[in-house]
């Protein structure tokens, strides 16, 4: 392919402009950038909106615009599935991240690791909880450079090294400035994507002669599923929506909110990011309908702005959606970055390590968890999205230990590390036998003929293993007392006014 | 647990049964904008999930002493 020089242009001017607002942003609402409260949670000042901008982040990713789509281009209704997944991710952020919020603000956790070792008064469990979180975010971060990489090859850039100097920059300012950078392009980013998305929603497909047109010249067994995937459908839906807020990058952007209002609001108001993921999902379907030959299915987004818009548009578009790429990428490394230091180099490397050391540490191996995602986005399988879907087999194993834990203090710690275990090796079994290109398995355990997504298995198998090691611990009179109280679960203001009022009538 | 407590607990959970039933929905016909019932069921379970959060939230804060939320 030859590149353009409007194109270009207009995307290296951008992108630039989204590095240098980076590394402006440093200096805003400035702190001690030493300290890793500075440094990986912004000290906790973020209100409403930049926190929706943030948690954006984590819903409008290389995942929203180059695998959803891919999905739908080669395989039909089942990548709809992305469509229920962020949907039902609200309820579930409502109920349990303004509890996990409160618990760390009262007790200073910064990661979900910190928060799990206080609970269960377990280091070994916080260690684990640590290791998942590092090891299912470099596919997560892999799909951004493999999402990314797709744009640059549609521009006709040598993508391998393109990468590389991106990421190069996105690592220094990164490094640099910590998680105000992302905070900040993330506004900017999402200006540029609504803009970009809204645009081609509504001009494509009219070019293609309207959404009905559209629709009927796309063969009718890719619109609906076939019965035997109801099942996987749902089972991906639901496993993706129960693992999203487990990640690490998630769980930093909950937690550098100012308040647990804050979270609760936000959940209300993620919808907007839903239906704009809706619609880069029905990109899916107009790429059949534009008779699209592709060489891989995850060029359909790139290769359909580059096709209907003029040059300087796609250059933007592109610049969208590669700065929606790399912001998320900065936060999942930042995230990682942080438990690595506080729970796994801090607990038992180096257990002296005053703040600023423990901030550094973070700052080398934020750089090193890109380089982790880069050897992952090399060995990418046909869809990009196997990739965040192998992320989330393994961090859901962590939703006892973090979830469930939010609301009960009655499950025993040694049963929640065995099922951790039995969790994760299922897990990664499957995956392995599916040789990490696949992410439904049909689970001969259950008695099932019908593929199901292999977190949701895995899950099951934990869940079970938890609640019988509880029950037999409890009945062999195993209760161990959490040191966290049920208050420091709930919303301090409106409920210590409460009691004030009520104590002095 | 209160009354309360089960309704905003039911709104939330609504959203579940409603999008993990693919035997609900999985059909081209009525279309509505030109858009397959497959599609357009599930975007208008996106803003009716938004909604039932929100709806949950005033329930369930609906019984408490007034502490600055409205």
């Amino acid at each position: 392919m030859s590149y353009d020089a409007t194109e270009l242009a207009v995307f290296i001017i951008l992108v630039g402009a989204v590095m240098v607002s980076g590394f402006i942003a440093s200096r805003w609402r400035r702190g001690d950038l030493s300290l890793l409260e500075e440094w990986g949670l912004a000290g906790r000042r973020f209100g409403t909106l930049i926190t929706w901008f943030l948690l954006g982040g984590d819903l409008y990713t290389a995942y929203t615009f180059i695998a959803v789509p891919a999905l739908v281009f080669g395989s039909g209704a089942i990548g709809f599935f992305a469509v229920p997944y962020t949907l039902l991710v609200y309820p579930i952020v409502y109920v349990t991240m303004p509890r996990l919020w409160n618990v760390a603000r009262r007790r200073n956790h910064i990661t979900a690791a910190d928060y799990v070792k206080d609970r269960f008064s377990s280091p070994l469990l916080a260690l684990l909880i640590a290791i998942t979180g590092f090891l299912a975010t470099m596919p997560y971060i892999a799909l951004q450079i493999v999402g990314m990489g797709y744009v640059l090859d549609v521009m006709g850039l040598p993508a391998e090294y393109s990468l590389i100097i991106t990421f190069l920059i996105l690592a220094a300012y990164t490094y640099v400035s910590g998680l105000r950078a992302p905070a900040l392009t993330a506004v900017i980013k999402d200006i540029m994507v609504l803009l970009a998305v809204f645009v081609g929603i509504v001009y494509i497909p009219l070019r293609l002669g309207g959404f009905a047109h559209v629709f009927q010249s796309v063969p009718a067994t890719k619109l609906t599923l076939p019965p035997k995937l109801y099942l996987d459908y749902a089972t991906l839906a639901l496993g993706s929506a129960l693992a999203l807020f487990l990640y690490p990058h998630a769980v930093t952007g909950t937690l550098s909110s100012s308040s647990s209002k804050v979270v609760r609001r936000n959940a209300a108001m993620l919808p907007v990011y839903s239906i704009m993921l809706a619609f880069i999902a029905i990109f899916g379907w107009v790429g059949l309908a534009a008779g699209l030959k592709l060489k891989s299915p995850n060029l359909v987004v790139p290769v359909l702005f580059n096709n209907y818009f003029p040059d300087w548009f796609t250059g933007f578009a592109f610049a969208a959606i590669s700065v929606g790429s790399l912001v998320p990428a900065s936060v999942m490394s930042i995230a990682a970055a942080n438990l690595f230091s506080r729970n796994i180099y801090k607990e038992y490397l180096d257990k002296r390590a005053d703040l600023k050391r423990e901030s550094n540490v973070s700052k080398v191996v934020s750089f090193l968890v890109k380089v982790g995602a880069l050897v992952f986005a090399i060995y990418a399988p046909t869809y990009a999205i196997q990739l965040q879907l192998a992320g989330g087999a393994w961090i859901i194993q962590t939703l006892p230990a973090v979830m469930l834990s939010l609301y009960t203090d009655k499950l025993n710690k040694y049963s929640i590390i065995a099922g951790w275990v039995v969790g994760m090796s299922t897990a990664s079994y499957m995956l392995a036998v599916n040789k990490f290109a696949a992410s439904a398995y049909v689970p001969r355990f259950f008695g099932l003929s019908v593929p199901m997504y292999i977190a949701v298995i895995s899950l099951i198998l934990n869940l079970v293993v938890v609640l019988v090691g509880t029950l037999i611990a409890h009945a062999m009179g195993q209760r161990a007392k959490s040191p966290i109280l049920e208050e420091e679960f709930q919303d301090q203001a409106p409920s210590a006014q409460t009691q004030a009022a009520g104590g002095k009538q | 647990m209160s009354a309360r407590t089960v309704v905003a607990g039911i709104l939330l959970f609504v959203p579940f049964v409603a999008v993990l039933i693919p035997q609900l929905f999985n059909k081209v016909e009525p279309t509505l904008g030109g858009l397959p019932f497959f599609v357009w069921y599930q975007l208008i379970w996106v803003v009716l999930g938004g909604i039932l959060v929100f709806a949950s939230y005033r329930v369930y804060n609906s019984g408490k002493v007034r502490g600055g939320q409205a």
